[in-house]
């Protein structure tokens, strides 16, 4: 039996032997393909990358940012330089009907911009009517924006409702809004009058009385939306510990928002105010969505009015140098009146850094 | 043992944070309610949702009235209710625009078509170029030209330029792009603007070790901003995209400025409401078709609400 035990152990030793005999043997065949895959790869393959020198890394990164760069950098020349500095020239410029060209002509266009503006019975007031529903804008619009993103931010009951709506109306398009609203004050408004008692309800929208109004509501009754995402997300940015200790002081809700939010939220605020400034000149109500090219002069903007001498349905050619003459005329007074506001905000207003 | 003790932290923190969450919510609550500026703009609010939910809610229920219907009843629901309305108007909202080949009528599907072959390439332009752009000028600071863009954006914005459309046009009639909606999609791929000032702030904020680390592995400068940089901003890029493809979209004025012969479906609606067919120019097909043009925005509003109102910053003007 113990024999057996032997002799079996004798043949188990021995197999365990020729086992790895095999084992070793294809351990070193597999050596051998894998040093000659090494070396087929050395022969094909290029030779590991060199470490690039400081001047072609330097290379490589101008040719990036030259690739990243070229296109934006030449639509901002075309599409910005060239159109501004055509409309300088523009102005001086006349358009002749019957050859079809333009000619130098002067101050002509300015003198006649200048004069429509100073002595025109329809033109001189449209001034006043930008300048005064500017005014509107800051003065109502451009508060309550501030304080609408602040009870937002604030979480106030039923603030995701709020958001939602707010920011409607920068989502829907202005027409779908405008032609709601312009049915709506049809339609509804005079029944509503009616039932309150009033005999002869007027036409919001047509008379001239009430339609500048209307439209300086209706302005801001959709103004909100983008601009109250961002200054929301710049009383986000507000660290915690401040607003803590404020509440642990015990200060109102209009004092935290009176003394830290709006110094804390100045710089997107200063964005807004002094971009805004130009809107002087260039805001249209929203004139063209419900009048079209038609609106009554009554109730017509500075911007409105340009606008329509460009792409109204009479424009022609002939008036693109007096379009082009008041925008010259414009910037002359908006540009140095932004820097101004600028300088004032930033001398005035509260420096916060955070 | 570690990771079950992580956990329950982990779970606790989250709990307390909740909590904290809450009372805070509630005390916010309890607060507002007692303060009498809250107040006023707590009911300021609450009309403002009636003055905006109403206009929109009326004109849906009327979208749904016959004519004689909407002149009886303007209040209250219909009596029947018209589905056939939106078909109506769906087959009779066209556009007659001049061709090579002489008038044609484009018709909704087309002007849908037309919209979104616009508002996708023009999104695409000018999202990726701001992106670019503000990415060039946030992180190559090194170079004059990248420090250049911003305080450039900057100027741009306080120096108004007003009245430069006329130029614009005269430029567009002499080199034959007026009415080329490709050459204006490509005129889309400035940086100035808004836009580019959100993504500045983007990539200022967003760690530059990140980069480093994958330019140390032999990452290029391209992979860097795609396989990177871009992903790390995707919810401003994502957010902004969305917002530039809605206001693609919804602009009907492109059409009366500067493509008179490729009509979209926000510019119908404009010619729509002039429209004098007999069968359609009801108030009730109006606002039908207001209703057409208006659901697929509400669609993407309702699906990408968290990400359009997202937190998006601006920055500063100090240049």
């Amino acid at each position: 039996m113990e024999n057996e035990k032997k002799k079996e152990s004798v043949f188990v030793r021995a197999a365990k032997a020729v086992k790895n005999g095999l084992k070793k043997a294809w351990a070193a065949v597999k050596k051998f393909f894998y040093d000659v895959s090494v070396a087929v790869y050395r022969k094909t393959h290029k030779k590991p990358r060199k470490i690039r020198s400081y001047s072609a890394r330097r290379r490589s990164e101008i040719l990036f940012l030259v690739c990243l760069l070229a296109y934006p950098i030449l639509i901002f020349f075309v599409g910005y330089v060239y159109v501004n500095i055509n409309s300088v020239l523009l102005t001086f410029q006349t358009y002749d009907i019957d050859k079809g060209v333009f000619y130098w002509s002067g101050l002509t266009n300015i003198k006649k911009v200048l004069s429509d503006l100073i002595s025109d019975p329809v033109i001189s007031p449209m001034f006043g009517r930008s300048l005064s529903s500017y005014a509107i804008r800051m003065l109502i619009g451009f508060p309550l924006n501030i304080i609408f993103a602040y009870v937002i931010y604030k979480k106030i009951p039923f603030s995701g409702l709020f958001q939602i709506v707010l920011f409607l109306p920068s989502i829907i398009s202005s027409m779908v809004v405008t032609l709601m609203f312009k049915n709506f004050v049809d339609y509804i408004v005079p029944a509503v009058f009616s039932a309150f008692g009033m005999k002869n309800p007027p036409n919001l929208l047509f008379d001239y009385q009430t339609a500048f109004g209307m439209q300086n509501f209706y302005t801001i009754w959709v103004g909100f939306g983008s601009q109250l995402i961002l200054y929301s997300g710049a009383m986000s940015r507000i660290p915690d510990s401040i607003v803590e200790f404020g509440e642990l002081e015990g200060i109102t809700m209009f004092k935290e928002f009176w003394h830290v939010t709006i110094p804390m939220i100045w710089q997107t605020i200063t964005i807004f105010l002094v971009t805004g400034v130009a809107t002087i000149f260039t805001g249209q109500l929203a004139l063209f969505n419900f009048y079209g090219t038609n609106a009554p002069t009554e109730i017509q903007t500075i911007g409105y009015y340009f606008f329509q001498r460009v792409v109204g349905e009479a424009a022609t050619y002939a008036d693109y140098p007096y379009a082009a003459a008041g925008g010259l005329l414009f910037t002359l007074v908006a540009a140095p009146v932004t820097l101004l506001a600028r300088w004032l905000l930033e001398k005035f207003g509260p420096n916060v850094e955070f | 043992m570690t990771t079950e003790n992580n956990t329950c932290a982990a779970m606790a923190d989250v709990g307390t944070k909740l909590v904290k969450g809450k009372k805070q919510k509630s005390k916010i609550r309890k607060t507002f309610m007692r303060q009498p500026f809250s107040i006023i703009i707590f009911v300021l609010l609450v009309f403002y949702v009636i003055s905006f939910l109403s206009p929109l809610i009326w004109a849906f229920i009327c979208s749904f009235k016959s004519r004689t219907d909407f002149v009886l009843n303007k209040f209250g629901l219909p009596e029947e209710w018209m589905f056939e309305n939106y078909p109506a108007v769906f087959k009779e909202l066209y556009i007659r625009v001049l061709t090579k080949s002489g008038f044609k009528n484009v018709y909704a599907w087309q002007l849908i078509g037309n919209a979104l072959f616009y508002s996708i390439g023009s999104t695409l332009v000018t999202t990726t170029s701001h992106c670019i752009t503000a990415y060039a000028a946030a992180r190559y600071g090194k170079y004059l030209i990248c420090r250049l863009l911003y305080p450039l954006v900057i100027v741009v914005m306080l120096l108004p330029i007003v009245g430069s459309l006329a130029s614009e046009l005269q430029m567009l009639h002499t080199i034959g792009a007026y009415d080329n909606v490709v050459f204006l999609m490509f005129m889309k791929g400035g940086f100035l603007g808004t836009n580019f000032l959100i993504f500045y702030a983007t990539f200022k904020g967003i760690s530059w070790e990140y980069a480093e680390a994958a330019f140390i592995d032999g990452a290029s400068h391209a992979r860097v901003l795609f396989t990177i940089m871009i992903p790390l901003a995707m919810t401003t890029v994502t957010a902004l995209a969305l917002l530039t493809f809605i206001g693609y979209w919804n602009d009907w004025s492109v059409n009366v400025i500067y493509l008179p012969n490729f009509p979209m479906i926000s510019y119908a609606l404009y010619t729509f409401q002039n429209n004098t067919i007999n069968s359609i120019s009801s108030v009730p097909h109006r606002l039908a078709a207001c209703m057409i043009v208006l659901f697929p925005i509400l669609v993407i509003f309702l699906v990408f609400r968290k990400k359009l109102m997202g937190n998006l910053t601006v920055g500063g003007l100090k240049g």
